[in-house]
C-alpha cells in the first residue's frame, strides 16, 4: 500500500438545512482524508449528500444550509489550517487557487453573457496570478490550448453559446486549472456530456493531473467511472459514509449492504441479464430520519440494533472502513 | 419563532409604522388643505370662447371666485374716481389724488400671472404670498379667509354681483317645453336655496329675467317672483300649473345635458333632475365634451341643458339679442311715445301691453284701430311689420346665431329687441329692457338660475381694488403697502415686492392678438397694455370716458361717428426697442384689420361697423364737416351741437394735442356702439409695427398706406392682410404683442407665466406721478 | 454589427406604416365623435357663422376625413399647420419652440421637450433609486429592510400622483420654502434640446441649478410609482440570477462579492431593460397630472386641452411624436438587448 500523505481531512461534518418544511439533517457525521495525488471518489445516489460535502469543504453550502460542527483539514506547505474556521475573505484566496472546482453543469456554471476567456482572466485577476487584464486575456490562450481546445486563439472570444458541450467543459475544467490548484473538486464533470465527449474529459482529467500533480476528488453516480479513474472510493448514503477503501477493496469486497446493492445495480453488458437489479425501497426523509442506520428501511439484513443505534466506520482491513452493525458490535 | 419568522415581523413592523406615519401626515395636511379637488373656479359660464370647457379655464385672471356676500353694492356708481377735470393736457381721465405724490402708496411697476390649473397650488402660493390674489374655487374660500402673515391677512372680498350668469334652457320646440304653462311649472320647482347653497356655496344671486342687475333694463316691477314662496308651495304651484295646462307629467321623458367636467353644472342638473323628478316627470343627466355639446345645443337636438354667459359689452342687448330673440326679421319696426291710451291705436292694429315702471309699452303689428284699458302713465308705442321671406323658419335655425338658445319665437319679443337696439333715448330704452324682461320672466324660455356674486380673496396689503361688469383692473390703479413683505415667486428673479402684482390664476390667453381674442384672460391683458377709443374708468357703467379718443360727435340718427385721436400717444415695441407714434391712421387700421381677419370677435365689428367706409379725416377736413353739418357731442348728460374743432375739445374739456380724426360708418344705428369701442379686444395696433417687422410686408408700408390714400380707403389694405389664423400679421402679433398702454408684455412662456412691466412711453404717466409720485 | 445595423434599419422602416395606423386609427376615432369643433374653435357659443365658416374651410371640416387626415399629414409634415386652439404651427409648439428666437416671448422650447426633460429626471429616480433599492431587497432577504422596500413598492403604485403632489408641495413649498411652484428657466441657448445640459454646456451652473430645483420634486412625484415596480422586478430578476449556478460557480472561483454582483446585475437586465423601456413610455402619458400640479407647460396638459377640444392637428401631431418615442424607445430596448446578451440575434 502507498503511504498516503494528507492534503485534506474531513473529520465528523454535520451539515443542516433548515427549511420551512423543517430541518434537513442532510450530512449527518462524515469523516474521511484524501490523500495528495490521488483521484479520490465520492460515490452514491442522488440526494445522498455527496455534492453537498463537497461544497462544505470549502464552506460553500448555499442557504438555508448550515455547517453545524465539524473541521475541514486542509495541509499547506505551511502547516494545517481548518478551513471551517477560515474567515470569509481568506476563504475566498483558496476557493479558486487551491481548491478549484468543476461542476456538472458546464452551460449554467458560465455567465452567459461573458466570453469564456473573459471569465478565465477574471478568475487569475480576482486571484492575482496574472497582474493585468490584458495579460490574462493572453494566458487565457494559453489555458484554453492546455485543455486541448480545438481553435484556442479564436475560442477565446467565444461566447457560451457559441461553443459545444464539450467545449464548454474543456473552458470550465481550464477555469479550474488556471491557477494552478492543489485540489481539484470535479461535481460529476460528466453527467451532462455525451458518453464518447465523457471519455475525452476523463482522459483530460487524466493527464492534467499527471501533468500537474493534482488531487482530485471525484464525485459521481457512475460505478464505471469509478472503476476507471478512482483510487480510493467513499460510498455515502442518506449523509454517511457507509463504506470507504481504495476501488479494488471496494469493487472486489463490498462489505457494506448498499455498496453491495449498488455494485449489483450495475448490469454487465457481457451477461444477458432478465431484470435490472433495484434496491428497494426509496432514499429516506431527511428532516426526520429513520433512528440508528439511516439504511436500516431498506436492508435485507437488519438487526434489533441497527434500528436503535448507529453503526461507525470501523477498519476492516487496513484502509477499507464501513458503516455496519454486520461489521463491528 | 425562528430568525427568519422575526426579521419578517419586524419587516412587517416597520412598513405599518412608516404607513402610518404617511397617513399621519396627510391627516396633518389635510386639515390645513382640503382633500385635493380638481378645477372647480367659479366661473364656470361658458365664457366668450375658451374652448376648454370644463370649469371655465379662462375664468378670468381677475382672480375672482371671491363673492362676498351682502353689501349689496351695485356694481355701478361708487366712483371714487370722480372726475375732477385736471386743466392740463394729461388724462381727461380722472384722477383722484392732489398734486403731492403719495410715497405710502407702492406702485406696480410689474405684474406677473402665474399660471397653474390645480387649485391646491394656487391655494398654496396665495398662502405663502408668493402670489397677491389668486383664482380659488368658492368651496375652498375658508381655507384662505384670515390666513396671515405678520401684520397682514387674507380678505375675501364678497358682494358685488357679476353680470355673468348661468341658466337653463329649455326646448320650446318640444313638447312640454311649448307650453308656458309647463315652463313657469318648472320655474317654479327649480331647487334655487339648494342649488345657491350647495353648489356655489351661497355664492350666486337668483335671477328671474334676462337682464341681469346692474344692467338697463333690470326690474322688480310687476314680475313673477319665482322664490317669493318657499321650496315645497313652489312646487305645488308647479303642480297646479301643471294640471292647469293639463298635460300628465309621467308621460313625458327628457335628459338634462351639461358640459363633462364642469362638476358645477353636473350638481345642478343632479338636482333639477331630482326637484323635478318630483313632479312627475322621467328624468336623466348626460355630460357631453363640449364640443359635442355645442354642435347638438346649436342644432336644436336637446331637451333640456345648462349653460351660461358673460356680456361681451355693456348693454342689454347683448342678453336679449343672443339669448331672447327668436329670429324673426322685420321690414319695419317703428317706435312712437304717445301720452292717451287713444292714441295707442293710431299706430297699431292688435296690442300686447307691458305694465312697466314708468311706461306702458305696448307692441302690435303696424296699423291702426287697437284699443288699449290701461292709463295712467305714458306709453311706448313698436309697431311692426314681419318680413316673411326674411325670416328663417325655427327648423332651420342654429341656436345662438340665427334664434336664441331655446328656439323660441315670439314676434312681440321679437320686435321689442330690434326697437330696443335702434333706440337711442335712454328712457325709452329701459321701458323697452323692462318690457323685455318682464316678457323673459313670464315666458320663461331659459329658466335663469342667478347671477354669480362676486369673491375675490387676497391679501390686505393689496389696495385700490374695484370691479367693472366688463372691464378687468387697471393693475397701475391698484397698490400695495410698501411694508408688504416680499416673497421669491420663482419666476428667474422675479420677486414678490410692493411694487410687483403677482396673480395665481389658470387657462392662459388665446392669443396676444387682440383681433383674434375672445376670451376674458386676453381682454384683461389688453385692458392693461392697449388703450381703446373710448373706455370705462374703473367701475363706471353708465357712461364711457374718453381714452384714445378725447371727443366724439356723431350724426342725428347716429349711423356716423366721429372720434378726435389724441396726440401723443406712443405704442412701445419691447421686442425691437421701438417706439411708435399713434394718430387715427393706426385706429382705423385696427378697426378694419379685426372686421378682415375674421377672427373670433370679429363680429362685433362687422355686425354693426362699414369698416371699409370708415376713413381718417385731417383736422382740418373735420372742422369743415362739422361747419357743414348738424353732427352732436353728448357727454356728462349734456348735448350739443358741435359746429368747430376747438368747440367740440372744448365740450370735452380737452386742451392738447391732436393726432387726426376717426370716422366711422355704422349699418345702423346701435346705442351700445360706445361699449363695443370699449372693449380690449379693439385696441389700438400701430399699423407700422406690422409693416416693418412681419416678412410678407416687410418694406411696404408707405406703399400701402398710398394705396389706402392714408385712411380715405381702407379696403385697399385687403391686399396686404388676409383672413384665418395662418394670417402672418395674426401669427406675428399672436408672439409679439404690442400696445399703449400703461404696461407691455415683457416675457411670457405659455401655460406658465407671463410678466408685464411698466410702459415707460406710456402717455399718460402723470397719473403715475399724481398718484405714487412714480416717474419712469 | 452590420447586422444589427440592418436590423436597426429595418426598425426604422417599419416606423412609418405605424405612425399612419396609429394617426389614421386616432383620427378615426375622433371623427366618429359627433362634434362640430369648428364652433368651438371659433369661440364656443358666441361664434358668428362667418368666422365658423372660415374656419371650416380652412381646415377642410366640410370635406371626407380622407381628405382631412391627407390634409392635416401633408400639412404636418411641412409644419404649415396651425393649431386652432393656440394658433401656434403644431410643431413649433410641441418641439421648435415658439418664440422665434426672441427672448420672452414664448420658450425655446417645445412641449415635447419639456416634457421629455421632467421623464428624463423621473427616469434618473427610478433607476438610482429603485433598482439599488431592489438590488439591496434582494441581497438581503427576507431581512426587514426587504419587507420595507416591497411595502413601500407597493404603496408606490397604490398612490395617487396628484395625492403625493399636494403632499410634497406642502413640505417642501408651504412649510419649507425649497422649491417653485412657478417659472420655467431656460438657458440662452438651445443646443441639445434638453434644458439642463444645454445650461451646463453654456457654462451656466446658476440656470442649471435653478432648473434642477424646479424639477427636483415634480420628476420624484412622476417617477414615484416606477420607482417602486423597477424595485421589485430588480429584486426578482436579481434574485433569480443571483441563485443561478453560474453565480455559484463564480462563488468557487473565489472571485469577490462585487464581481458576482456585476455578473449578476447583468444578467438581471434583460427584464430590467424591458420594464424600464415600457416605464418610459409610462412616464410620458403619466406627465399631465404631474404637470397640472405643478405648474410646468409640458406635453401632457398641452394634449389634454387637445383632447378636450377637439383640436385635430394638435392631436395628431401629439400623437405621431407620442408613437414616434415609444417606437424609439422599443427600438432602444432591443438594441441594449442585443448589446447585453450576445444570445440575442436578430
Amino acid at each position: 500500500m502507498e503511504i498516503c500523505k494528507p492534503i485534506l481531512e474531513v473529520k465528523d461534518l454535520y451539515v443542516n438545512f433548515y427549511t420551512y418544511a423543517g430541518i434537513v439533517k442532510a450530512i449527518d457525521g462524515v469523516t474521511f482524508t484524501v490523500c495528495e495525488g490521488e483521484t479520490f471518489c465520492l460515490v452514491g445516489e442522488t440526494g445522498c449528500g455527496k455534492t453537498v460535502t463537497s461544497r462544505a469543504i470549502t464552506k460553500l453550502v448555499p442557504e438555508p444550509g448550515r455547517i453545524e460542527k465539524g473541521e475541514i483539514i486542509y495541509h499547506t506547505p505551511y502547516g494545517k489550517i481548518n478551513l471551517l474556521e477560515l474567515p470569509e475573505d481568506k476563504l475566498r484566496e483558496i476557493r479558486g487557487k487551491e481548491i478549484a472546482y468543476i461542476f456538472q453543469d458546464p452551460a449554467a456554471a458560465l455567465d452567459p453573457l461573458y466570453t469564456i476567456g473573459y471569465q478565465i482572466a477574471e478568475t487569475m485577476v480576482e486571484h492575482k496570478t496574472v497582474p493585468k487584464w490584458k495579460e490574462a486575456f493572453i494566458k487565457a490562450i494559453d489555458v484554453l490550448r492546455s485543455v486541448l481546445m480545438p481553435d484556442p486563439e479564436k475560442r477565446v472570444k467565444a461566447y457560451p453559446h457559441e461553443l459545444s458541450g464539450g467545449m464548454k467543459q474543456r473552458s470550465v475544467i481550464g477555469i479550474g486549472l488556471s491557477n494552478q490548484p492543489r485540489i481539484i473538486i470535479a461535481d460529476e464533470p460528466t453527467s451532462y456530456l455525451d458518453v464518447t465527449i465523457q471519455a475525452q474529459i476523463m482522459d483530460l482529467l487524466r493527464k492534467l493531473k499527471n501533468e500537474k500533480r493534482l488531487t482530485i476528488i471525484l464525485i459521481t453516480h457512475n460505478m464505471g467511472l469509478v472503476a476507471e479513474m478512482c483510487d480510493r472510493v467513499a460510498v455515502m448514503y442518506a449523509g454517511n459514509i457507509v463504506e470507504l477503501g481504495t476501488v479494488e477493496q471496494v469493487f472486489k469486497n463490498p462489505l457494506h449492504p448498499y455498496t453491495k446493492g449498488l455494485l449489483r445495480a450495475v448490469p454487465n453488458p457481457l451477461t444477458k441479464i432478465e431484470r435490472l437489479e433495484a434496491i428497494p425501497g426509496t432514499v429516506p426523509n431527511l428532516i426526520y430520519p429513520p433512528p440508528g442506520c439511516r439504511f436500516h428501511p431498506r436492508c435485507s439484513y437488519t438487526m434489533d440494533i441497527c434500528k436503535r443505534e448507529k453503526p461507525r466506520l470501523v477498519e476492516i482491513e487496513p484502509g477499507h472502513h464501513v458503516a455496519c452493525w454486520l461489521y463491528s458490535r | 419563532m425562528t430568525r427568519k419568522g422575526l426579521s419578517k415581523t419586524a419587516g412587517i413592523v416597520i412598513t405599518v409604522i412608516i404607513i402610518i406615519i404617511i397617513i399621519a401626515a396627510a391627516a396633518y395636511y389635510a386639515t390645513q388643505q382640503p382633500a385635493p379637488t380638481t378645477t372647480k373656479t367659479t366661473s364656470p359660464t361658458s365664457t366668450p370662447t375658451t374652448s376648454s370647457p370644463s370649469p371655465t379655464t379662462t375664468s378670468s385672471p381677475s382672480p375672482t371666485t371671491s363673492k362676498t356676500t351682502t353689501t349689496k353694492t351695485s356694481t355701478t356708481t361708487k366712483t371714487t374716481s370722480t372726475p375732477t377735470k385736471t386743466t392740463t393736457t394729461t388724462s381727461p381721465t380722472p384722477t383722484q389724488t392732489t398734486t403731492t405724490p403719495k410715497p405710502e402708496k407702492a406702485f406696480h411697476k410689474r405684474m406677473i400671472y402665474i399660471i397653474n390649473n390645480d387649485p391646491v397650488p394656487r391655494i398654496n402660493m396665495l398662502q405663502s404670498g408668493t402670489a397677491d390674489a389668486a383664482a380659488i374655487p368658492l368651496e375652498n374660500i375658508p381655507d384662505v379667509e384670515g390666513y396671515t402673515m405678520g401684520n397682514y391677512k387674507i380678505i375675501v372680498e364678497k358682494g358685488l354681483l357679476e353680470p355673468s350668469i348661468v341658466y337653463v334652457v329649455l326646448n320650446c320646440n318640444k313638447a312640454p317645453f311649448n307650453n308656458t304653462l309647463v315652463r313657469q311649472a318648472l320655474a317654479y320647482a327649480v331647487p334655487y336655496e339648494v342649488i345657491i347653497q350647495t353648489v356655489y356655496e351661497g355664492y350666486l344671486k337668483p335671477l328671474h329675467g334676462i337682464i341681469p342687475y346692474g344692467f338697463l333694463g333690470y326690474t322688480t316691477y310687476n314680475i313673477i317672483n319665482y322664490t317669493a314662496i318657499p321650496y315645497e308651495e313652489r312646487l305645488n304651484k308647479a303642480k297646479e300649473l301643471l294640471q292647469k295646462a293639463g298635460i300628465d307629467p309621467t308621460k313625458y321623458t327628457f335628459e338634462i345635458w351639461y358640459n363633462a367636467g364642469n362638476t358645477q353644472r353636473e350638481k345642478i342638473a343632479t338636482l333639477l333632475s331630482d326637484s323635478w323628478g318630483r313632479l312627475g316627470f322621467k328624468i336623466s343627466t348626460r355630460s357631453l365634451e363640449w364640443p359635442v355639446y355645442l354642435s347638438k345645443v346649436e342644432n336644436g337636438e336637446f331637451d333640456v341643458y345648462i349653460i351660461g354667459w358673460a356680456p361681451d359689452y355693456l348693454d342689454p342687448d347683448n342678453y336679449v339679442g343672443p339669448l331672447f330673440y327668436g329670429g324673426t326679421k322685420f321690414k319695419e319696426v317703428n317706435v312712437a311715445e304717445v301720452q292717451s291710451p287713444s292714441d295707442v291705436g293710431k299706430y297699431v292694429k292688435n296690442a300686447i301691453v307691458f305694465d312697466t315702471e314708468k311706461y306702458y309699452v305696448v307692441v302690435g303689428e303696424k296699423g291702426t284701430g287697437a284699443t288699449v284699458s290701461v292709463s295712467g302713465k305714458p306709453f311706448i308705442v313698436v309697431s311692426y311689420i314681419v318680413d316673411e321671406n326674411k325670416t328663417k323658419p325655427i327648423e332651420n335655425s342654429t341656436g345662438f346665431t340665427d334664434i336664441d338658445p331655446a328656439f323660441y319665437r315670439n314676434t312681440t319679443v321679437d320686435a321689442l329687441v330690434i326697437a330696443g337696439r335702434r333706440e337711442a333715448n335712454p328712457e325709452i330704452r329701459e321701458a323697452i329692457y323692462n318690457a323685455l324682461f318682464q316678457a323673459s320672466n313670464k315666458e320663461v324660455p331659459i329658466i335663469l338660475l342667478g347671477q354669480y356674486v362676486l369673491v375675490r380673496p387676497y391679501w390686505n396689503w393689496l389696495h385700490g381694488r374695484y370691479y367693472h361688469p366688463t372691464l378687468a383692473e387697471r393693475y397701475d390703479l391698484l397698490w400695495e403697502d410698501p411694508n408688504a413683505p416680499t416673497v421669491s415667486t420663482g419666476i428667474k428673479d422675479y420677486v414678490n415686492d410692493p411694487n410687483t402684482y403677482v396673480v395665481a390664476t389658470i387657462g392662459w390667453p388665446d392669443t396676444f392678438d387682440p383681433a383674434f381674442n375672445y376670451e376674458t384672460f386676453g381682454w384683461a391683458i389688453f385692458h392693461n397694455i392697449g388703450d381703446t377709443l373710448v373706455t370705462y374708468w374703473k367701475n363706471e357703467t353708465k357712461e364711457v370716458s374718453p381714452d384714445l379718443a378725447v371727443a366724439w360727435v356723431h350724426n342725428k340718427d347716429a349711423t356716423e361717428w366721429y372720434f378726435v385721436i389724441r396726440g401723443g400717444v406712443k405704442a412701445y415695441d419691447p421686442w425691437h426697442n421701438k417706439v411708435y407714434n399713434i394718430t387715427a391712421l393706426d385706429m382705423l387700421f385696427t378697426i378694419w384689420r379685426v372686421a378682415r381677419l375674421e377672427g373670433d370677435p370679429s363680429w362685433m365689428v362687422t355686425e354693426f361697423i362699414d369698416a371699409n367706409n370708415s376713413k381718417v379725416y385731417t383736422e382740418e377736413e373735420f372742422n369743415n364737416i362739422l361747419k357743414n353739418n348738424e353732427l352732436i357731442a353728448e357727454y356728462k348728460g349734456q348735448s350739443k351741437v358741435i359746429k368747430s374743432l376747438d368747440e367740440l375739445l372744448d365740450f370735452f374739456g380737452y386742451k392738447g394735442k391732436t393726432a387726426g380724426v376717426l370716422y366711422i360708418k355704422l349699418y345702423y344705428p346701435y346705442g351700445p356702439i360706445l361699449s363695443i369701442l370699449a372693449d380690449p379686444f379693439l385696441m389700438v395696433i400701430p399699423a407700422q409695427y406690422l409693416f416693418d417687422n412681419v416678412d410678407q410686408l416687410k418694406g411696404k408700408y408707405e406703399e400701402a398706406m398710398n394705396a389706402a390714400e392714408w385712411g380715405k380707403n381702407p379696403s385697399a389694405w385687403a391686399k396686404y392682410i388676409g383672413k384665418g389664423e395662418q394670417e402672418p400679421t395674426h401669427q406675428y402679433l399672436h408672439k409679439f404683442p404690442v400696445g399703449t398702454g400703461p404696461y407691455y408684455v415683457k416675457e411670457y412662456v405659455e401655460g406658465s407665466h407671463i410678466v408685464l412691466e411698466y410702459n415707460p412711453y406710456y402717455w399718460n404717466a402723470t397719473l403715475w406721478e399724481n398718484l405714487y409720485g412714480f416717474k419712469p | 454589427m452590420a447586422e444589427l445595423k440592418r436590423f436597426i434599419v429595418r426598425r426604422l422602416v417599419t416606423f412609418i406604416p405605424t405612425l399612419i395606423g396609429v394617426t389614421l386609427l386616432v383620427f378615426i376615432i375622433a371623427n366618429l365623435i359627433p362634434a362640430d369643433p369648428a364652433r368651438a374653435w371659433a369661440g364656443g357659443e358666441k361664434a358668428s357663422p362667418e368666422v365658423i365658416e372660415r374656419i371650416r374651410e380652412e381646415y377642410h371640416l366640410n370635406d371626407p376625413w380622407y381628405v382631412q387626415y391627407v390634409f392635416l399629414m401633408k400639412k404636418l409634415f411641412t409644419n404649415d399647420i396651425v393649431s386652432p386652439r393656440t394658433h401656434n404651427k403644431i410643431w413649433d409648439d410641441l418641439i421648435f419652440g415658439t418664440s422665434q428666437g426672441v427672448a420672452g416671448a414664448g420658450t425655446k422650447y417645445g412641449r415635447f421637450f419639456i416634457t421629455l426633460q421632467l421623464t428624463l429626471f423621473a427616469f434618473l429616480y427610478i433607476v438610482f433609486i429603485g433598482i439599488p433599492l431592489g438590488v439591496l431587497s434582494a441581497l438581503k432577504k427576507d431581512s426587514p429592510l426587504d419587507s420595507a422596500v416591497r411595502s413601500l413598492a407597493l404603496v408606490g403604485v397604490s398612490t395617487p400622483v396628484f395625492w403625493l403632489g399636494y403632499l410634497l408641495i406642502y413640505i417642501f413649498f408651504v412649510r419649507f420654502r425649497v422649491i417653485e411652484l412657478a417659472g420655467f428657466p431656460e438657458p440662452t441657448q438651445r443646443i441639445t434640446g434638453i434644458m439642463v445640459i444645454d445650461a451646463l454646456l453654456l457654462g451656466e451652473n446658476d440656470i442649471a441649478i435653478q432648473i434642477i430645483n424646479r424639477l427636483a420634486l415634480p420628476a420624484f412625484v412622476l417617477g414615484f410609482i416606477g420607482i417602486g415596480v423597477i424595485a421589485r422586478i430588480t429584486r426578482n430578476a436579481f434574485l433569480e440570477t443571483w441563485n443561478a449556478d453560474y453565480i455559484e460557480f463564480g462563488k468557487a472561483r473565489g472571485l469577490r462579492k462585487s464581481r458576482l454582483m456585476r455578473h449578476a446585475l447583468k444578467n438581471a437586465l434583460v427584464p430590467i431593460v424591458t420594464v424600464l423601456g415600457l416605464q418610459f413610455g409610462g412616464l410620458l402619458g403619466g406627465a399631465p397630472i404631474t404637470e397640472t400640479v405643478f405648474g410646468i407647460p409640458g406635453m401632457g396638459r398641452y394634449m389634454i386641452e387637445a383632447i378636450r377640444n377637439f383640436d385635430y392637428p394638435a392631436l395628431i401631431g401629439g400623437v405621431l411624436l407620442f408613437a414616434l418615442i415609444y417606437m424609439l424607445a422599443n427600438l432602444i430596448v432591443d438594441i441594449t438587448y442585443a448589446l447585453i446578451d450576445p444570445r440575442v440575434r436578430y
